[in-house]
């Protein structure tokens, strides 16, 4: 409802405000107004129609305080001097002059906050560079947008299980029924890298990999030279990679030429020359050979829908429901698979890189993690964060050598909002300063960067448009944001208040306010020491713990050698030697055996077996125990053929009682059980121990050696035996140790591990530095109290615990918040192992107690500089 | 022909006059002068507050006219005017200058139509 009377008091309020209009004219105006108004409403106006005409006719207050003004004014022209004055271009040159004068007067305090900007910016820059090289995956496809991977979802007693892949007959059996589907294409890549060409061995940079005809259709991988459409088709069909024909044939032609692949898998014709895989894919094999006939080599028929093995990318038609899709493909598995009730996911091609935590997945590509990214990117912002609260807390409490600057502004006609201007432009400046250091730790942090990271990115990334904006807008918007509340804190003195001499401390609230960003900063601080902590307590768990099996100072390395007696005993006659044999070494991918049964297995059983290929000699050379039965041994030739060994973990699957003497049938191949040995970790910790198959055969060349020997010269003793006994000649023995293999199953973790060491010193010199700055303003702040404190009796022990006690107290304060948050965080970081330390409290305590050691260090010198002052000194001003 | 509005200028030049004329024929206040003045001028001459007032309390400051608060018959305060002895010697003194000025422009005006090809032919 429209209220005339509360009208006008607003409408008076308004003129209020006006310096032209004093009380009488005011008092006119408003009698002037309600005469009108009652004349307009006599004439049948409603009031608030009146009311609004005549406020219009009158003009606005600016409008009529002007005229006001010049009935007083000595001359008729001219603007009011409380009137909005125009642009002037030299104050702006007055505010560049007071900024760069404040920068040059305060170096120390300009120095802590520009490199404290310049810190935080370069930890996001090179995010960005990060972020953007791990999103660029996969990009470069036509039909990228439409291409999924097909995702096997099944549920056993309320877990969910994720595997990537998909039964070999899905892929042609979708095609036909779903009419969402218009491409498919399967493909896999493989461990091995050697080729022969002739009697010479390559060794290859990347992988072998196998897939359908439609790979070079469905993908942008262009073919350089053959024919896409019947490249893989034939039998003996190899497509290489151009860099892999260079490195096989040189510069001669490799078009048709004979290529074996080493390990058994025969002779092929090169059919196809690849451009290179883009760094940025994450497929990238050297080497292709079509599927068709690369199933048969792993046991694969065209119709097994019970062994995965194959990863299944398909294409929609444009405008399809992935969702739909994904329904259907599920009820053509379900349909061919007895008793299955799975579901499917489909994976966008773009997803794959950084969001693939799926069971056997892609190895051999350099895997992203979402949530590594994610961790990373936060860590980063924090670390401006800190920088931006140690801007405001600086500048709000060095806030008195501003006031009489501010008074005098405003007393000379600046508005409130030029001098918000003012400091919000200077805070800008100074991040912008801050962003020219930050592009020089940059590239002098790059090298350093990749090398924990593992990754090769440029600083020439930064400079592209989008990147480069989005540094710069994140630059405005750090000056702007710790700029905000100090200007307007800054432009709210009243000038009669400070000109006089007034303090402007900023009160209770002000300080309480700093101790809360203070706190805040410790938080965040905290936070990234305990998650370090965690991390590299985890990582020391990892490498201390019994694993059941002794990898240390044992080696491997594949030998192209026939009998592999005399290597054996050649090897055995070197006392450093202390077993050899042949067998798989731990690994940290595995690929699980899905068509393994035995009498009375579950139908609904989906359980994977881990197939070991091993010699008699395996349980020696690694230290296994045996817990039941026998493992294999020479006397038994028909070893290979016919028996296997579990161990627990899968022997406790074929059902209660002894599983030796079982009988099962792996593929189309029966084996009796002949022992179990007992558990023992194959791969990383990440996973459980899980049901393991050894078959006898021929694997890897391993020996033991004895700690005590020279390690060098034994790796050099086993390398010339093995090359002697080769049959390929000059064929290179690649030798590893595999305790420094097994190492490199957490290089992920210590990749976090030092990245986020980085960032936890990063922040801690920013929060310190932060913390300097506000420990020298209190100091100099307390001078007077410190000196009466002298003067009575107090001693610097006193003095400086008194400042100690202080900071002390918000960084309890910070342990509190960040214990429980770290806590929780590394608590989710931890699961991702199936064996993890515990989280003790002392750790927690520790990096608290570390933290303040740090603190106090930093504050240490500006409270005893402050304590050693002489009293008659600080007293004798005033 | 041209709708015709009266300058700024020549609005605020001639309500100096126009305001002691009216206050020669009593006391007024703000609102009605403003009536008075549209209702004489036949609505050529349509003052806002926002100018007439700034003119009164010039007047006023130059001892032309004086004011005083008295409650109205609704009971409302109001601020009258009132033109004092300066003020009749200054209306004298304006009418003159402005006669003369209109007498000026009389002649003037004669002579353009005279010029003026297009009122010779009607």
């Amino acid at each position: 409802m429209f209220d005339l009377e509360s009208a006008i008091r607003k409408w008076k309020k308004g003129l209020a405000a006006n310096p032209g209009l004093e009380d009488g004219t005011r008092a006119e105006l408003e009698a002037s107004l309600r005469d009108e108004i009652a004349d307009r409403v006599r004439r049948g106006r409603c009031p608030e129609e009146a009311f609004r005409r005549v406020v219009e006719d009158m003009g606005g207050a600016d409008a009529l305080g002007r005229e006001f003004f010049k009935v007083h004014a000595a001359h008729r022209f001219g603007a009011p001097s409380w009137a909005r004055s125009g642009f002037s271009p030299g104050l702006l040159l007055s505010y560049a002059k007071i900024a760069v004068r404040k920068i040059r007067r305060q170096k120390g305090y300009a120095l802590i906050n520009i490199a404290g900007l310049a810190v935080g910016l370069a930890c996001c820059a090179l995010m960005v560079l990060w972020v953007r090289h791990e999103r660029s995956f996969d990009r470069f496809h036509a039909n990228g947008a439409s291409i999924y991977r097909v995702i096997k979802k099944t549920s056993t007693g309320g877990s969910t299980m994720l595997d990537a892949r998909t039964p070999f007959p899905l892929g042609p059996a979708v095609l036909g029924r779903v009419p969402e589907v218009v491409d498919f294409c399967r493909f896999q890549g493989y461990e091995g890298r050697n080729v022969k060409r002739g009697d010479t061995v390559v060794t290859l940079a990347d992988n072998f990999g196998t897939a359908d005809p439609s790979f070079f259709r469905m993908f942008t991988f262009p073919l350089v030279e053959g024919d896409p459409r019947t490249a893989l088709d034939g039998p003996d069909s190899l497509v290489l990679t151009q860099s892999a024909a260079r490195q096989i044939f040189g510069t001669a032609p490799a078009m048709g030429q004979a290529v074996t692949r080493v390990g058994g898998f025969g002779t092929y014709r090169v059919t196809g020359i690849l451009k290179d895989f883009p760094k940025t894919s994450h497929i990238r094999v050297d080497s292709l050979v079509g599927i068709h006939h690369d199933a048969p080599a792993h046991d694969v028929a065209e119709n097994d829908w019970a062994t995965l093995f194959y990863y299944t990318y398909i294409q929609l038609a444009p405008g399809a429901s992935a969702d739909t899709a994904a329904r259907k493909i599920a009820a053509v598995l379900n349909g061919n698979v007895k008793d299955l009730k799975a579901e499917i996911v489909l994976q966008p091609l773009r997803d794959v890189h950084l969001r693939s935590s799926f069971q056997w997945d892609l190895d051999n590509t350099a895997q992203g993690s979402q949530a590594t990214l994610t961790l990373f990117t936060l860590a980063a912002l924090g670390v401006l964060l800190l920088a931006i609260v140690n801007f405001m807390n600086l500048s709000t409490a060095r806030s008195a050598n501003r006031a009489k600057e501010v008074g005098l502004r405003k007393v000379s006609g600046a508005r409130r909002s030029e001098i918000l201007g003012q400091f919000l432009g200077e805070s800008v400046l100074l991040a912008f300063l801050g962003l020219a250091a930050a592009a020089g730790i940059v590239s002098a942090a790059l090298p350093l960067f990749n090398s924990l990271a593992g990754k090769n990115l440029a600083f020439s990334g930064l400079l592209e448009p989008l990147p480069g904006l989005g540094l710069v807008g994140m630059t405005l918007l750090t000056g702007l944001l710790s700029g905000l509340y100090p200007a307007v804190f800054l432009s709210a003195f009243q000038p009669s208040h400070v000109l006089k001499g007034g303090v402007v401390s900023g009160g209770r609230a002000q300080a309480a306010l700093r101790k809360g960003l203070v706190v805040v900063q410790f938080a965040l601080t905290l936070f990234f020491v305990m998650g370090t902590a965690v991390v590299a307590r985890q990582l020391k768990y990892v490498r201390a713990k019994d694993l059941g099996i002794d990898v240390r100072g044992v080696v491997a390395g594949i030998a192209y050698v026939g009998d592999f007696n005399p290597v054996r005993s050649a090897l055995l006659a070197n006392p450093a030697i202390l077993s050899a044999g042949m067998a798989e070494p731990p690994n940290k991918e595995q690929r699980g055996l899905s068509g393994v049964f035995w009498d009375g297995k579950d139908p609904s059983d989906e359980s994977q077996f881990f197939p070991l290929t091993v010699g008699e000699d395996y349980l020696r050379i690694f230290q296994l125990k045996l817990a039941e039965g026998r493992f294999f041994s020479r006397e038994f030739p028909t070893d290979a053929a016919e028996s296997v060994v579990l161990n627990q973990t899968a022997a406790r699957l074929l059902g209660p009682g002894s599983a030796v003497g079982r009988r099962m049938t792996i593929g189309r191949r029966a084996y009796s059980v002949i022992g179990v040995v007992r558990d023992f970790h194959q791969t990383s910790l990440h996973r459980p121990i899980e049901p393991m198959i050894l078959r006898n055969g021929d694997s890897s060349t391993c020996a033991r050696i004895d700690p005590k020997a020279d390690r060098r010269e034994t790796l050099a003793f086993i390398e010339s035996t093995l090359k002697k006994f080769s049959v390929v000649p000059d064929s290179s023995v690649f030798l590893e140790f595999i305790d420094d293999r097994v190492d490199g199953f957490y290089a992920a973790e210590r990749k976090v591990e030092a990245v986020l060491r980085l960032f936890t010193a990063v922040a801690l010199f920013t929060a310190c530095l932060g913390l300097l700055g506000l420990a020298s303003f209190l100091a100099e702040k307390r001078t007077r109290e410190i000196g009466l404190r002298k003067v009575m009796g107090a001693r610097t022990t006193g003095l400086v615990g008194l400042q100690a006690r202080e900071f002390a107290k918000w960084i309890l304060v910070a342990g509190l918040i960040a214990g429980p948050a770290a806590y929780y965080a590394a608590g989710r970081w931890l699961s991702g192992f199936a064996y993890r330390t515990n989280m003790p409290a002392e750790l927690f305590v520790l990096a608290i107690l570390g933290t303040l050691a740090v603190a106090l260090l930093t504050v240490g010198y500006q409270s005893l500089r402050a304590a050693w002052a002489r009293p008659a000194e600080a007293l004798r001003h005033e | 022909m041209p709708k015709i509005t009266t300058s700024r200028a020549l609005v605020a030049a001639s309500a100096r006059p126009i305001v002691l004329a009216l206050l020669l024929g009593g006391e007024s206040y703000g609102y009605r002068i403003l009536a008075r003045v549209r209702l004489v001028s036949g609505g050529t001459l349509k003052w806002s507050s926002a100018m007439l007032y700034p003119v009164l309390h010039r007047l006023e400051k130059d001892g032309l006219i004086r004011s005083e608060w008295r409650a109205s018959e609704e009971g409302r305060m109001r601020k009258y005017y009132l033109i004092t002895e300066a003020g009749r010697e200054e209306f004298l003194a304006e009418k003159a200058r402005w006669s003369e000025v209109h007498d000026a422009l009389k002649k003037f005006w004669r002579r353009a139509d005279a010029l003026d090809p297009l009122k010779q032919e009607r």
